[in-house]
């Protein structure tokens, strides 16, 4: 998963883990970049009667750096709270809800936020209702109604939508973590002795599973340094870096007086996410809760994982023959230099082609790197700029791209050529892949982007 | 549950224990003047450096817990968590008295 259950810590506070980051020019209004933060994930639809919410105890931010030294420039900040308006029923809600102000539903949630830049934090909306979880056709009868309810504008062209969604992220699970195994090429995956296994479709783990979103729509300007408007893709304005962080106070104590816990101390970072699957599979296990406490700015002290990343050297091994160029290179312990200008720099002009950049400088942080100047495409990729379309991951990242697909073929020496042109990419390259073309669930086309939530009602086999 | 007030741990505790990973709340409302009277006293007494991770602002009354934790009693160095602050207090005495008091109390 993009960073699901990613690390040993947060694996065990679920709202306070970061599952998916987007950043994209926003395709039906490109003046505007869209930002979406995933929390709580693998959310099963009909997990109640709790069902899913935020953590109220959990500061979510959404950060971006403007001027390339890997910290934060403009930061949003997200605080929950949940109410009962009917503390006395074990209900959800007791009648169906048809609005956010249904006196049957039960367990409510909402937010505030505020946008800090320049030293200033701005107010931007208090007392924000999210949506309730989709339960069902007697509880929620009409769920895209309640969802497009919970869609507040903030004035100055801001938008905010804090709530369920159905997860647009689609990755095989349960093969690529069985000693990664891709299986399209499970016919050439090393067995260790064992029965051979037969190549086949991938399975979309994150199917018909709900996430928790934080997702912003902004003026391009909010964002970039000197809140100017970039001139063209070249503009060094025009690239931003972008994360999302959890906190937790530092102490927690149950008070049995009060049956509640009692948070106190400063903020500290618990989770943080910019580039899909980093922690995931470049950043090793016994550095992953550290990498989630650490800050960009820092990313320096990890680079060595993404120089030589692990998965690039296991490759050849998992599938003996197919890799022999990366064998071969990896055998230079040359770094990657693609790798690290992917994902801790960004991509220096000139390299994917002579309109493009999303190079931030020399100061190595992982963050989600969009050149806000280059328009949505009209005929996008899945395969971002792999594919030949500049407008997707990397350079920031749409709701439906494959950066799984994308990112094992980086890892497996797709990008290698383009900053060593005596590298020739081996065959297997182009059909690297974990055999998913897509998310089983529909996108919007409008804000939020991701789709419905998929309602525990439901029953979808998979 | 033995309880002991700040006036007891000052008191009646020896020292020279060291533990690991001690925490303590006290109740909301005297908290915050509880917390105050344990760093003038400390500085009182020993004179004490005082360190906040925040800008500097006083227990002004509001009804917040506070929490103490003391990593290692021998370091003297006691940590107290308030509201969205944390105050960093040198003292090897109160450390120590706290940390036999936490043994008295398992």
């Amino acid at each position: 998963m993009s960073s699901h259950r990613e690390a040993p810590e947060i694996s065990k506070d679920p709202v306070a883990d970061s599952a998916d980051l987007y950043a994209f020019v926003s395709p039906d209004r490109p003046d505007h970049v869209t930002i979406i933060a995933n929390y709580v994930p693998l959310q099963g639809p009909d997990g109640g009667p709790n069902f899913y919410e935020f953590g109220d105890d959990v500061l979510y931010q959404i950060k971006v750096d403007n001027n390339g030294d890997g910290n934060a420039d403009v930061t949003f900040n997200l605080s929950f709270r949940s109410e009962l308006a009917i503390p006395s029923s074990f209900l959800y809600n007791d009648g169906p809800i048809e609005s956010l102000n249904s006196p049957s539903w039960n367990r409510r949630q909402y937010y505030s936020i505020s946008m800090t830049a320049n030293g200033k934090t701005t107010k931007l909306g208090s007392n924000l209702a999210c949506p309730p979880c989709n339960i069902g056709p007697l509880s929620t009868p009409d769920y895209p109604k309640l969802a497009s309810e919970a869609v507040y504008s903030l004035g100055a062209g801001r938008k905010v939508f804090a709530g369920q969604r159905a997860d647009g992220f689609y990755v095989d699970l349960g093969a690529i973590f069985d000693l990664g195994d891709l299986r399209p090429l499970a016919n050439l995956h090393a067995t260790f002795g064992l029965p051979k296994l037969a190549a086949g479709k991938g399975v979309n783990s994150t199917r018909y599973l709900n996430v928790h979103s934080i997702a912003l729509q902004v003026p391009i300007t909010d964002l970039t340094k000197g809140g100017v408007m970039p001139k063209g893709a070249l503009d060094p304005a025009a690239t931003i870096g972008v994360w999302t962080t959890a906190s937790r106070h530092k102490a927690r104590v149950w008070d049995s007086s009060n049956q509640a816990y009692t948070d106190s101390g400063p903020w500290v970072q618990i989770s943080r996410l910019g580039n899909p699957l980093i922690n995931e599979v470049i950043i090793p296990l016994g550095n992953k809760d550290r990498w989630n406490r650490s800050a960009p700015a820092g990313d320096s002290g990890f680079a060595a994982n993404y120089e030589n990343p692990e998965l690039s050297n296991l490759l050849p091994i998992l599938y003996p023959g197919a890799f022999p160029n990366l064998a071969a290179y990896n055998a230079t312990k040359k770094p990657r230099a693609d790798i690290v200008a992917i994902l801790l720099t960004g991509i220096p002009t000139g390299v994917v082609s002579p309109g493009f950049q999303n190079y931030t400088g020399t100061v190595q942080a992982d963050q989600l790197r969009l050149n806000v100047a280059i328009p949505p495409a009209s005929k996008p990729s899945p395969l971002g700029v792999v594919g030949g379309d500049v407008a997707g991951f990397p350079n920031g990242r749409r709701v439906f791209d494959d950066v799984v697909s994308i990112e094992l073929r980086a890892l497996a020496g797709a990008t290698l050529p383009l900053v060593d042109k005596s590298f020739k990419a081996d065959g297997a390259v182009g059909v690297v892949s974990d055999g998913l073309d897509g998310s089983d669930e529909a996108y919007l086309s409008v804000f939020p982007y991701l789709g419905v939530p998929t309602s525990g009602y439901e029953v979808r086999v998979a | 549950m033995e309880l002991y007030n700040r006036r007891q741990v000052l008191k009646g505790v020896s020292a020279g224990l060291a533990v690991a990973g001690v925490a303590a709340t006290m109740p909301a409302g005297s908290a915050s003047a509880a917390a105050a009277a344990l760093v003038k006293d400390n500085r009182a007494v020993t004179g004490s450096a005082i360190k906040e991770t925040a800008p500097a602002a006083s227990f002004d009354g509001t009804a917040e817990p506070v929490v103490a934790y003391i990593h290692d009693a021998s370091s003297g160095v006691i940590s107290l968590f308030v509201g969205s602050r944390e105050v960093t207090l040198h003292d090897t005495a109160i450390a120590a008295k706290l940390a036999s008091a936490a043994k008295k109390e398992a």
